[in-house]
């Protein structure tokens, strides 16, 4: 089960990427615009744009092995008080697991998608000084919406507790 | 099969300042997900990525050298789809200078100055480029 910090994390969190890996172990990097925990909180829901790759699906169908990685966050475990955006967004987690099913994006992926693109445009224009339009486009209507049971999850916040395996 | 080179439009996306994503797969088949500061450029066929606190992507590149990076270009709407085979680890001489002084620099920056330290500088051979665009219209 996913600690309920780390939900409070996932919940606040803004940036999104998984590795998936081919028959021939080449790995693959997808752009994760939004995310879910379940209510058992022992999978995540995973929402990819319209131009997810086209080695997604084939990846997972082939072997299901799949890692999403997460941070941009300043509500997690390690976050600063007083907050400190400029350096609570580097707390980051990575969750392994394998692909379980997957469907069409509905409506109500569509809004935890824009909650994120506002959290992002919120977190990281005043940090990066991206404009309006380039944080809009990248968290559209998401099209494709994976789920996985989470297996393992790692601390990958940078410094030397790095790759530490969280308890579940 | 022709050696595959970067377009020089590359270049300044490794220089923008925005994070780049790594993926990397162990022996057994579990693929792994990490950001890195930066990526540098070497020459048009190579590319050098900071081992830092890197364990489980150096773990992974030693028992299977491939390698996948997304440079993200967001102004321009675009990402960049490197694949990657590992070809040798510097721990001294002009590229792992010049990538510890720019780490320093970043990790100055982003309040990290005790926290990123350079170990090694990994140099990739670029085995495929691929520009993605995801703008407005696509």
């Amino acid at each position: 089960m996913i600690p309920e910090e780390i939900v409070t994390f996932l919940e606040g969190a803004t940036v999104g990427f998984a590795a998936t890996r081919d028959a021939h172990l080449v790995p693959h990097i997808h752009f994760v615009a939004g995310w879910i925990v379940g209510d058992d909180r022992k999978t995540i829901t995973c929402f990819f744009p319209p131009n997810y790759s086209k080695v997604l699906m084939p990846s997972l169908q082939d072997n299901g092995q799949f890692a999403l990685t997460v941070l941009g966050s300043t509500s997690g475990p390690k976050a600063s008080k007083p907050p400190r955006p400029d350096v609570d967004f580097h707390e980051c987690y990575q969750f392994k697991g394998d692909y379980a099913t997957s469907r069409l994006a509905n409506a109500a992926d569509a809004a935890v998608v824009e909650r994120k693109g506002e959290s992002f445009r919120k977190l990281f224009v005043p940090l990066f000084g991206f404009s309006e339009e380039a944080c809009a486009a990248r968290f559209k209507k998401p099209a494709l919406a994976m789920t996985f049971p989470v297996r393992e999850i790692f601390d990958q916040t940078p410094g030397p507790g790095a790759g530490r395996r969280v308890e579940t | 099969m022709g050696e595959v080179r970067l377009p020089d439009e590359i270049r300044p996306v490794m220089e923008n300042g925005i994070p780049a994503q790594v993926g990397t797969c162990s022996a057994d088949g579990t693929p792994n997900a990490t950001d890195i500061s930066r990526v540098y450029y070497v020459d048009s066929e190579h590319l050098a990525l900071s081992n830092q606190f890197f364990s489980k992507t150096i773990r992974n590149i030693r028992e299977n050298p491939r390698a996948c990076v997304n440079l993200n270009d967001l102004e321009a709407f675009t990402c960049w789809v490197v694949h990657l085979e590992f070809d040798r680890s510097e721990t001294d001489g002009p590229i792992f200078d010049a990538m510890d002084m720019q780490i320093e620099a970043i990790a100055s920056m982003t309040g990290m100055s005790n926290v990123f330290k350079l170990k090694a500088a990994d140099i990739y051979r670029v085995t495929s480029v691929e520009k993605i665009e995801y703008g407005p219209a696509s």
